[in-house]
């Protein structure tokens, strides 16, 4: 193992980018795509082995860095995807259910604490969030101003941090 | 606190409003802001959670609904348009297109949400019926035990996604013909949950697995 030339605490590079990298890598190919993590763990392999080998030279952010290893690795499983396309299925079957009975039990607390907000709070995430209204036409709707809706999403999240217990 | 000038971007990046360039710069930023990365995941949690179970989250409180003139029935049927398929159905070329084009679909799940607590109720039981086990074909439709208190059902179907949340006030649902005609042989999960007149969450069936053998 050579030295590397920037200094940079790898067990910490994975703990703060981990996260990152896997919720773009699910945004970009679906949180159901049993491939996902897989991926992430490539980007962070690859990651730090361009650090170890010095071919970063921290000439960028570690941010900017990872984030192109990351999008590169996602038009490359893309465009590997392309080829066998016609293979797959329209409607998936589920790879873990644990996994998913977890999410579900996380939603359903997110679900049940939106539930308990005070209607001006409740109806701002209705109107924007799932009648996808745009902020303007909710401000319109609501009576206020659109900076005033902005805020209201903001303070109903605190709210639902606070009520979840974090 | 200061506030970081791309905070205001989040809604946008998540609603999928920004252009293709605008939203590569928003991911390079949050990928070196972790205040902003924090927040985008929070918002894309809690935004998925609306658009997944809005039904059940806004509907049985029809009385502080902002809108009453829209009925359950024409609900369900927004819910089931072809936008929610891409997100239901992912076929791999949908994949692809929304990959490409870089169009956020509230897919992924934020992963720093921790939720502490049990706020599910699940005193009373609630049974599910069919179907269950291995099925020859796609089920006609999905039934369940009655609950004493229950004015309301809510039905999720999912295999890799969730593919169908409709609310009942019967015990029986009929699988409408085009989402019959998209299930596939394979694992697939369903659940149903009772709420009161109030919208309060009664019961939650077990999540039972069926298995559709061709
Ligand atoms: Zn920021």
């Amino acid at each position: 193992m050579r030295e590397s030339p920037v200094k940079i605490d790898l067990e910490q590079l994975i703990i703060q980018y981990k996260p990152v990298v896997s919720f773009k890598v699910k945004k970009a190919l679906g949180g159901g795509n049993p491939e996902w993590e897989d991926i992430v763990n490539e980007i962070l392999m690859q990651a730090i082995e361009k650090i170890k080998s010095g071919e970063f030279r921290g000439e960028s952010s570690v941010g900017t860095f990872i984030y192109t290893i990351t999008s590169r690795r996602i038009v490359d499983y893309i465009r590997q995807k392309t080829r066998v396309l016609k293979e797959i299925p329209e409607v998936q079957a589920l790879p873990d259910p644990h996994d998913q009975v977890e999410r579900d039990e996380r939603a359903e607390q997110l679900a049940q604490a939106i539930r308990k907000l005070k209607p001006k709070f409740r109806d701002v995430l209705y109107l924007y969030y799932y009648k996808e209204l745009s902020r303007e036409e909710v401000a319109r709707e609501m009576g206020i101003s659109p900076a005033r809706v902005s805020e209201r999403v903001n303070y109903a999240q605190k709210l639902l941090k606070k009520m979840l217990g974090k | 606190m200061k506030k970081c000038p791309y905070e205001e971007k989040i809604d946008l990046y998540l609603r999928g409003k920004l252009s293709e360039t605008e939203s590569a710069q928003f991911e390079e930023h949050y990928f070196s802001c972790p205040p902003c990365f924090q927040k985008t995941s929070e918002r894309n949690e809690l935004i998925e959670v609306i658009q997944r179970r809005g039904i059940s989250i806004f509907d049985p409180a029809s009385s502080r609904r902002p809108e009453p003139r829209m009925s359950l029935g024409e609900k369900v049927a927004a819910f089931l348009t072809p936008r929610r398929w891409v997100t239901a159905a992912v076929t791999a070329a949908l994949l692809l297109v929304v990959a490409l084009a870089v169009v956020p679909r509230f897919k992924s799940h934020g992963p720093d949400f921790v939720f502490t607590g049990d706020e599910t109720v699940r005193g009373e039981s609630l049974a599910v019926l069919s179907p269950r086990g291995d099925v020859k074909a796609v089920p006609d439709s999905f039934e369940w035990k009655a609950l004493n208190a229950a004015a309301e059902y809510q039905v999720t179907l999912s295999g890799l996604e969730t593919l169908w949340t409709p609310t009942t006030q019967e015990t029986k649902i009929a699988l409408p013909e085009d989402l019959k005609n998209k299930l596939k042989a394979g694992s697939y999960t369903w659940q149903v949950k009772a709420y009161s007149a109030q919208g309060t969450l009664l019961a939650v069936s077990p999540k039972v697995q069926f298995k559709i053998l061709n």
